[in-house]
């Protein structure tokens, strides 16, 4: 069926139909959620799929349950701890990565504004930040963004407030997370984010073509396609 | 040092182990990140002290050291160093042998970052065979975990890329535990086979019998497959060692152009365009690689857009960064060795500034470097002249002859060799700004590379040049230096190069005009000049005889006295054997002289008369030795050109010639220019 402006239709039913014609097969679809679980650190949840499954994690769960300490540490603002940790899994991890360090180092500086601990804010600031700045203009700007919340009452509400927030912190625990995979020469990006960008950007790219039934990637329910 | 470490608690000369611990995994999380901090430990002697402290029995310290080592040595030279000594690596290699996986992973890391950040990495296992065997067997551990396998695989590549290793040990037992290790390795995870195609392919760098055991084990589809695949470190090792064996000759020619055209020209295409440095260079090197081994590659790397990748990195490239600029005009100087194409868009791009601009740099590899790229842009003279490349070129070039550094003389030699081949406004250029001078002179250096290349360009001067460039260079150099040069050449290289010398001087054709008269000097050192010819004749080495009977052919071209003086002396007779010669240039080079000899003069530069009287006086004298004879049987020769000449001669020699009068530009005049 065509449309006015010259785009095929599909109804609800002929592309439920097209659908169940296409075959996945199982194997792939259980690789797809182990690759998660690994890439993410669901430690238990990989183990508990991989009996159920019989298929093998393809790494060490110990080296999970490792980084999934050190995620830990990181979300829960213990950053010294987490640097710990991480020397004891390779502590070339950090010292080969000098932005990966600062970035944990800049979370600690913020932890310590939090805490309210000004002063020790400070120093730290001043003896360990405060030099790299210098090196690297990139890093004076991230350090100069952070040490803006100092200059708030109200820090949480200021424009630099994001900052306190608890994607903050994951945000430097993924960025951790990832280099700790490089280094196991593991892949640092689990592949479903990647096949769900590939979905949505199949179906913006086939509107100009089709109006068809469009898939809510959060429920996989088929919406009725859109009338012209 | 950190106040902490000497005091209470926290001391490495404790005897109580937890303290020992706790001091050392300290140390290394203050060290983390902070190279003063390291650098000042370092120099307060810690990685000896920590090297001692190490103690088998106690796992967990010895790994807590291992970390700490690991940080002080990683990018620090001075820590790398010391780790690196004799002492250090064998305290530290025979941890690897440990049954405990966490150990042997931590000294593995510390190893790995060690010999990473030392300068020669190799020296320390070469000059210590039993260590590099010890590697040699933990590589082959059929155990051995991801991490040591990394390390090992370091250590051998890195003392493989040293041509010295070849025969210290017995690499075909790494080879074939690489091979069964490829057989049996999960394909689903490629990135399983990185160790051993990275030691293949250090193997196959200068292992001809290694690459073709590889190629008997069915390995290259696999190795194909690697490169399609979407790792890059993993593509970048299979495609180099695809090139060694590409390099080798092992592979089918036409599958290894398809598979270069479609796989390696994109890969080196998005390397060379990648935003890394490292990745960059590394696709500057592989193209050095790929191109060197046949036109075809050169003209693939042309279409596949990767001169102009070369163009664009030269943008971003500063002169002062040395070790980028040489590896990139080495690329500029292979992939324009042999293809127009390319030279022309390098010329033409500011790229080219980039190779004039090395030749005056206080380093001397890039100088030679951008050498380099010059001998090879000078191949297209053509395009230079059209750039206006001389207006900047000469006056670094002239200064680099002179250079102190003898790579980079020779280099601009070989450049110079190029740019004065032929006639254009370069050659006089270089003639004009004292080049010649300066050439000249190093045609007697006492260094035996120099004056080869130096002879060499000037062979090249004199090819098909004008008696007034002649006379100009035997003016200032003598035909004794020539003659010497035949004589008493050091080998048959120098020999030949005088002889070839003789044979430009002698042939009178010229670009400038087409016929010009014999030289005077020529005529004047006639006999000597038929003596070096006869000696010459008898060498026994075939390129000295072959540009000798050349020098005949051009030497008795409308002189009844250089004819007489041939005829006079024994070179008749060795002409009659050369006609037999197994090579075929030979035996066309001869017929030509018998040609040239017999030839029906209508002129000759010492007015003679009775021209006639004495060519049949020659012919009879032939007919006599049994030219017709060997001629006659040359008419069912192998070679066409052969058969052609020896009947053109056959019809001299009968005095059944072609015309009345024979056309001059029928002479064959042989003059030779190289383009090096």
């Amino acid at each position: 069926m065509q449309s006015t402006t010259n785009r095929r239709v599909f109804s609800k039913e002929e592309w439920e139909k097209k659908l169940s014609q296409v075959q996945v097969d199982r194997r792939d679809l259980n690789l797809l959620v182990m690759n998660y679980l690994v890439v993410e650190g669901y430690k238990d949840a990989a183990e508990k799929f991989s009996e159920e499954t019989g298929l093998d994690p393809g790494v060490d769960l110990k080296s999970i349950a490792e980084r999934m300490a050190i995620r830990t540490a990181v979300q829960r603002g213990e950053i010294d701890k987490a640097v710990e940790l991480v020397n004891d899994v390779n502590p070339l991890i950090l010292d080969s990565n000098p932005s990966l360090f600062f970035h944990l180092q800049l979370q600690k500086l913020i932890e310590l504004i939090r805490q309210g601990d000004i002063e020790q804010a400070l120093k730290f600031a001043q003896e360990e930040l405060a030099p790299k700045g210098e090196e690297n203009p990139s890093f004076l700007e991230e350090l100069e963004r952070v040490m803006a919340l100092l200059a708030f009452e109200d820090r949480t509400s200021s424009p630099v407030g994001y900052l306190l927030q608890q994607s903050q912190r994951q945000k430097t625990a993924s960025e951790l997370n990832q280099a700790i995979l490089t280094s196991l020469a593991q892949e640092k990006d689990p592949r479903l984010p990647s096949l769900l960008k590939t979905l949505l950007w199949a179906q913006e790219q086939l509107k100009s073509k089709a109006i068809f039934p469009e898939m809510d990637i959060t429920t996989g329910v088929l919406s009725d396609p859109p009338k012209e | 040092m950190d106040e902490t470490i000497g005091t209470g608690s926290l001391c490495l000369e404790s005897e109580a182990t937890d303290t020992l611990k706790e001091t050392v995994k300290r140390i290394k999380n203050l060290c983390v990140g902070h190279p003063a901090k390291k650098q000042a430990y370092i120099k307060q002697g810690i990685i000896p002290t920590l090297l001692k402290l190490i103690d088998r029995r106690d796992s967990e310290l010895t790994w807590q050291i291992c970390g700490t080592i690991g940080i002080l040595a990683n990018n620090n030279v001075a820590g790398a160093e010391q780790v690196a000594s004799n002492s250090g690596l064998c305290t530290l290699l025979s941890l690897l042998s440990s049954d405990d996986e966490r150990l042997v992973k931590q000294a593995s890391l510390c190893i790995l970052g060690a010999l990473k950040s030392v300068e020669r990495p190799a020296k320390i296992f070469l000059e210590n065979i039993q260590l590099l065997e010890s590697v040699c067997s933990l590589f082959c551990n059929p155990f051995a975990s991801a991490s040591l396998r990394e390390c090992t695989c370091f250590i051998l590549t890195s003392c493989l890329e040293n041509a010295e290793s070849e025969q210290i040990v017995d690499w075909f037992r790494i080879s074939n535990f690489c091979f069964e290790k490829l057989k049996s390795c999960n394909l689903r995870d490629p990135r399983t086979l990185t160790p051993y195609l990275n030691v293949l392919k250090s193997l196959t760098m200068r292992n001809r019998e290694i690459g073709k055991q590889f190629i008997e084990h069915n390995f290259v589809e696999l190795l194909v497959e690697v490169m399609k695949g979407v790792d890059m470190t993993l593509k970048v090792i299979a495609c180099r060692l695809y090139t060694n064996l590409m390099n080798f000759s092992l592979l089918q020619e036409d599958q290894a152009s398809k598979d270069t055209a479609v796989i390696i020209m994109p890969l080196l295409n998005r390397m060379l365009s990648n935003r890394d440095r490292n990745i960059q260079l590394e696709g500057c090197k592989m193209l050095t690689q790929v191109v060197a081994i046949a036109e075809i590659y050169q003209q693939q790397a042309f279409d596949c857009n990767l001169v102009h990748c070369l163009i664009e990195l030269g943008h971003n490239i500063n002169i002062s960064d040395v070790e980028a600029a040489c590896i990139l005009l080495q690329a500029v100087a292979a992939v324009c060795s042999l293809v127009e194409e390319c030279r022309r868009l390098v010329i033409e791009s500011r790229l080219f500034s980039l190779v004039v601009n090395s030749l005056d740099t206080s380093y001397p590899e890039l100088r030679i470097a951008g050498l380099s790229a010059l001998r090879s842009l000078s191949r297209s003279v053509r395009n230079l002249r059209a750039s206006l490349a001389e207006a900047v070129l000469m006056e670094p070039l002239l200064r680099s002859l002179s250079d102190e550094n003898k790579q980079v003389q020779i280099q601009a030699l070989s450049t110079v060799c190029n740019l004065v081949l032929y006639f254009s406004p370069l050659k006089n250029s270089f003639l004009e700004s004292n080049g010649l001078t300066t050439l000249l002179n190093l045609c007697h250096s006492n260094d035996k590379s120099l004056k080869y290349y130096a002879v060499w360009a000037l062979k090249n001067l004199l090819f098909l040049s004008g008696s007034k460039m002649k006379k100009r260079i035997i003016d200032e150099i003598g035909m004794d230096y020539i003659f010497c040069l035949i004589e008493k050449g050091e080998d048959y290289s120098f020999q030949e190069q005088g002889i070839n010398l003789l044979r430009n001087l002698t042939c009178t054709f010229s670009i400038e005009c087409e016929r010009e008269n014999i030289l005077d000097f020529i005529d004047e050192h006639c006999y000597r000049l038929v003596l070096c010819i006869q000696d010459s004749l008898q060498s026994p080495c075939m390129e000295v005889v072959l540009q000798a009977l050349y020098v005949v052919c051009n030497f008795v071209v409308g002189s009844e006295r250089h004819k007489q003086a041939i005829c006079n002396s024994k070179i008749p007779k060795l002409l009659l054997n050369f006609l037999t010669n197994p090579s075929y240039l030979i035996r066309i080079a001869t017929i030509w002289c018998i040609i040239n000899l017999i030839w029906k003069e209508t002129n000759d530069i010492n007015d003679v008369s009775n021209l006639a009287d004495y060519r049949r006086a020659r012919i009879a004298s032939f007919m006599e030795m049994g030219y017709e004879e060997m001629l006659e049987g040359l008419l069912a020769d192998s070679n066409v050109e052969v058969r052609g000449r020896a009947e053109m001669a056959l019809q001299l020699l009968r005095d059944r010639t072609i015309s009345d009068f024979g056309d001059e530009n029928d002479y064959e005049q042989v003059s030779r220019g190289i383009l090096l």
